[in-house]
């Protein structure tokens, strides 16, 4: 049985022959590419821009990408991270994690009040994961959203295994650190 | 007054003893390996699990998208090379800068026509 990147792999060769074939590997990784993407940018245009950009520049460069133990997940996700850097430049501002959908669909009390205090907690939960750096919401939001591993991680960022295991300890410190500053109580049964 | 030596209240061999099999014990001892990470963030990791759930592609985009790129999947495969096109915002933009440096050329060459000459 073939796995996820041995796919991939295949579906690759056949796009560099014949590029329509490029259109099963869209089809796999839109989804994980969008999301990601949303996180970053925290909103839906420019999500659905740079998503579209993410893919043109991957379907013009496929003659380029060779198979140098690099799954193509992690060669379309850094190609994603570097438009979402250079939007970043471009704009000088800070990147907005907007997830009002999400949230929506989270929050799924039957009391009111329930549901604006937790509304306020994810909202400054949020406020604190827009404050870190940009490498390590990318981290979070490739553990969280994306569901890849370390290694995963590791390989789309540049680091190794080791380094984003670290990162992500500090990290995870680091916004417990901000919200016993912000007064936020986090326990097992919050959001 | 007669201080009695009670054994069973104080025995200095007993007390060496135990001490030296602490000592012992603490020395012996396997050293527990370091936990990965301490569980109290265990919590805060769930909370931002639940801040970044996974967001759903807007279905008329995803299907705009997977038809522009087929069509420039076409082109590439016929030798042209494929670009993004400009979204319409960047279009909007050029269209209204574009037509602020015409309207100004066109204001300067009027209003300098409409200035009496020198005479000569």
């Amino acid at each position: 049985m073939q796995t996820a990147d041995q796919e991939d792999s295949a579906w690759l060769v056949a796009a560099q022959k014949d590029p329509r074939a490029f259109g099963e590997l869209y089809e796999r990784y839109v989804d994980r590419i969008y999301s990601y993407i949303y996180h970053r940018v925290g909103n839906v245009h420019d999500a659905q821009d740079l998503t579209s950009r993410t893919f043109y520049r991957a379907l013009s460069h496929l003659s380029d990408y060779q198979d140098k133990g690099v799954p193509f997940s992690a060669w379309l996700y850094r190609i994603a991270h570097n438009l979402v850097a250079n939007w970043h430049r471009d704009r000088q501002r800070r990147p907005v994690v907007a997830l009002d959908e999400t949230l929506a669909g989270n929050l799924a009390h039957d009391h009111p009040e329930e549901l604006a205090e937790t509304h306020e907690d994810v909202r400054l939960l949020r406020e604190a994961i827009r404050e870190l750096d940009g490498v390590r919401q990318e981290l979070l939001v490739l553990k969280f959203s994306e569901g890849l591993s370390n290694a995963e991680i590791g390989r789309i960022l540049g680091r190794s295994e080791g380094a984003i295991k670290s990162l992500y300890h500090r990290t995870l410190l680091a916004i417990r650190k901000d919200m016993v500053k912000r007064g936020l109580k986090i326990d097992e049964d919050q959001v | 007054m007669k201080i009695r030596f009670d054994p069973t209240r104080f025995n200095p061999l007993t007390a060496v003893k135990t001490r030296f099999s602490r000592m012992r014990q603490r020395l012996t001892r396997t050293p527990r390996p370091c936990a990965e990470r301490p569980t109290d963030l265990d919590p805060i990791e769930g909370s931002v699990q639940s801040a970044l759930q996974p967001v759903e592609t807007p279905r008329g985009f995803r299907e705009t998208l997977r038809e522009n790129l087929a069509y420039a999947a076409q082109r590439q495969q016929s030798g042209v090379s494929v670009e993004y096109p400009r979204p319409v915002r960047e279009l909007v933009w050029l269209t209204l800068s574009l037509g602020a440096v015409v309207a100004t050329v066109t204001t300067v060459l009027l209003v300098k026509r409409g200035q009496p000459r020198p005479e000569s």
